[in-house]
């Protein structure tokens, strides 16, 4: 054992104290270039009185000219609806897959993940809110060159393109031809969704898509209402079914919040609902909350009540019920649905180990559903 | 070296005790960092109640052969004193399970450097003999005429300084039954859990970087070395000369905090490899840098880190450290608080 070890950690604390002065003179990292001109939005409609009404959300804003809809990324403009949210993304990494969370779609994979500021939802405890609570023209933004990104993306074997952080419909007229690209370059195409999104445009959006994952935030449209938001619960029902019915790969999310939408009642809800209307193959994200945004004054999720989450869902009938955000944990593993064995083991979004064989259980030779290669 | 001495508060008192006063200090901070590593683990590993029930049987076990740990409540002189207090601070905030504030990161930081000022302070040019007593290779601070004066690693030195280490934290019948218990450690870990200590190093503040939601160790965390990079980049090609010129000596600085003992050689291997990666990111476009950041970020961190060996008792060791069974004991009367309707 290597002593000095103990010590390495020591490393990233030192440079900010060590470091300090002579960043300082280094420059300010929070400086942001200037931002792209908006381009003109689809999925809208012109009232004849320079007010527009924008369609793509079910909040179906009517704008005055100078008017920003409540994503903060589209805006009337002398009565033409104008969207920022167009080739400037404040977000570029690549992450492993399992952090959108998909844990079905090519496990143990990187994928190139982006994002543009802005969302049409305020959830109060928004994990992302520095990004997702903005307007794409006051983040910083780096200059995005879809070549080179996709050039790298085949170097670093890179599988797959995720519209993530913020919410990727919010920007769809951009993402749309950035995922029709990234499918002539052999990526696969992801979306982490709110799902507050009209029938139409997510059609559309979902032809260039392979895998959502949608956030089911709550199970009441008072939850929706007060902490989200949004209008009701209704139309993210309602664009889950709309993308199973698709045919796309979809995972569900809940980000529990403890007191708020973490009764057993509110979660057996989900559960069901799930199972009835998505089938029992789809995977339920429990994610544990961490206290952001503003509700800096509740405390991060107790891993009993995410664990009684997972036994609520695995009840109700679900076969692959996750816990994330939380690790090591036996409920960040994939187990076969017939035998229960591990097939796939996680540490958070780490895969440690993947006995599937062609997306077949090793032990018994059940096929696990999702997109394994 | 006579002042910083008296800065210590080094008594004549404190030199008539049995163990000289210096190295009562060493080990007492050494125990506060093998401490604060056992909180992080405990609170990251998300142990179950049987988990915990099973390493209070083992450290109890191991405690009973080890000699026993310092006492950390108990006062250190001078200077040192600060840096106990705030080692005992985070480790109490941790104890409750309460989040490290960036004050609390930042005063840790101040710490560990005068924790690493003293302990070169104490250092040796080179070890006295082939032997694992601490006066091999650390010795009075009064006794240096010269300053502090690293001592050369080579693998030799390197491998009798870890003995000695191992043999100062849990005494030589503590070591033999920490490595008989240690298959039973390795059994009742989960996989994933085992999968933590690959890259396990000394961890006073556990990571909070959203991006791996791994609590306990490293995990991934480079926010500070990523920070670093995007100043980097931002700063402006006129400047960027004398910018680089005035930052990378104050790396010298962090490579101390990482190993006490660095010599000059690598201190100057260390500002390469960064500097290396500096020049590399600010060369990158946009697109480029947000690709490989991680990865830069990475190289950066690994510069200051000394390559890791491994061990088979490598979970035991951090896991069982004497005065562990007491935290244990805490974590299985807060589980069972938690179960009381």
């Amino acid at each position: 054992m290597n002593r000095r070890d103990f010590l390495t950690e020591l490393a990233s604390l030192g440079i900010a104290l060590e470091l300090g002065p002579s960043l300082a003179h280094a420059g300010a990292p929070a400086d942001r270039g200037a931002a792209l001109p908006p381009a003109e939005a689809e999925y809208y409609a012109q009232n004849g009185d320079g007010s527009v009404t924008c369609g793509l959300c079910p909040h179906h804003e009517t704008l005055r000219p100078g008017d920003f809809g409540r994503c903060r990324a589209r805006i009337n403009l002398g009565g033409v609806l104008q969207t920022y949210g167009v080739g400037q993304p404040c977000v570029l990494n690549v992450d492993p897959i399992e952090k959108n969370p998909l844990n079905h779609v090519l496990p143990g994979s990187s994928t190139l993940a982006i994002a543009h500021a802005g969302c049409n939802l305020r959830c109060q405890y928004c994990q992302n809110w520095q990004f997702s609570q903005e307007c794409p023209r006051d983040t910083r933004n780096l200059r995005f060159d879809q070549a080179e990104a996709f050039a790298l993306a085949r170097e670093k074997q890179i599988k797959s393109l995720t519209f993530t952080y913020t919410e990727g419909t919010t920007h769809i007229e951009f993402n749309k031809r950035l995922a029709a690209a990234a499918r002539k370059a052999g990526l696969r195409v992801c979306l982490c969704s709110n799902g507050y999104i009209q029938p139409k445009p997510l059609a559309d959006f979902l032809e260039v898509l392979d895998a959502v994952t949608v956030t089911i935030k709550g199970f009441t449209d008072a939850f929706y209402q007060t902490c989200i938001g949004a209008a009701g619960l209704r139309p993210v029902l309602d664009s889950c079914q709309q993308i199973r019915k698709a045919g796309k790969w979809l995972e569900v999310a809940t980000l529990i919040v403890p007191g708020l939408n973490d009764s057993d009642k509110e979660l057996a809800d989900i559960a069901r609902w799930v199972q009835a209307n998505l089938g029992p193959d789809t995977p339920w994200h429990l994610e544990r909350f961490t206290p952001k945004f503003k509700m800096l004054n509740r405390p991060q999720t107790p891993q009993a009540t995410l664990e009684e989450a997972m036994r609520l869902g695995q009840s109700e009938g679900l076969r692959f019920v996750y816990i994330s955000n939380l690790a090591p944990h036996e409920g960040n593993h994939t187990r076969c649905a017939r035998c229960r064995r591990p097939v796939i083991q996680r540490l958070g979004f780490k895969v440690l180990r993947n006995d599937l064989l062609n997306g077949q259980c090793p032990h018994c030779g059940t096929r696990l559903p999702g997109i394994w290669t | 070296m006579m002042g910083f001495l008296a800065t210590l508060g080094l008594s004549v008192s404190a030199a008539r005790a049995e163990m000289p006063a210096w190295e009562r200090a060493l080990r007492a901070l050494d125990a506060h960092v093998h401490h604060l590593s056992l909180l992080n683990l405990v609170n990251g590993l998300n142990l179950t109640r049987e988990q915990a029930a099973a390493l209070r049987r083992l450290a109890l076990h191991v405690e009973a052969a080890a000699d026993a740990p310092p006492a950390l409540a108990e006062p250190l002189p001078g200077a040192l004193e600060a840096v106990r207090k705030t080692y005992a601070d985070v480790a109490e905030a941790l104890a409750a399970g309460r989040a490290v504030t960036p004050e609390a990161e930042r005063r840790v930081a101040e710490a560990r450097a005068a924790h690493v000022r003293f302990i070169r302070s104490t250092l040796l040019p080179k070890p006295l003999a082939p032997d694992s007593r601490c006066a091999n290779c650390h010795t009075d601070p009064a006794a240096h005429r010269g300053g502090a004066q690293p001592m050369p690693l080579t693998p030799e030195v390197a491998r009798q300084a870890e003995l000695a280490h191992c043999a100062a934290d849990y005494g030589w019948a503590g070591l033999v039954a920490l490595t008989q218990v240690s298959p039973q450690v390795e059994k009742l870990l989960t996989a994933a859990q085992k999968a933590v200590f690959c890259d396990f190093s000394c961890c006073l503040v556990p990571p909070h970087d959203m991006g791996d939601p791994v609590r306990a160790g490293q995990a991934d965390a480079t926010a500070k070395e990523l920070d670093l990079l995007r100043h980097v980049r931002a700063c402006p090609a006129p400047h960027w000369p004398a910018a680089r010129a005035d930052l990378l000596p104050r790396f010298d600085a962090v490579t101390e905090l990482v190993s006490p003992g660095a010599t000059v050689e690598r201190k100057a291997a260390v500002r390469e490899a960064i500097a290396k990666a500096l020049d590399h990111a600010r060369s990158l476009s946009d697109t480029q840098f947000e690709l490989e950041k991680a990865a830069l970020a990475r190289a950066v961190r690994d510069a200051l880190q000394p390559p890791a060996a491994d061990s088979p008792h490598k979970a035991a060791f951090f896991l069982l450290v004497p005065g562990s069974s007491k935290t244990y004991a805490e974590l299985l009367r807060k589980a069972e608080r938690a179960e009381q309707p």
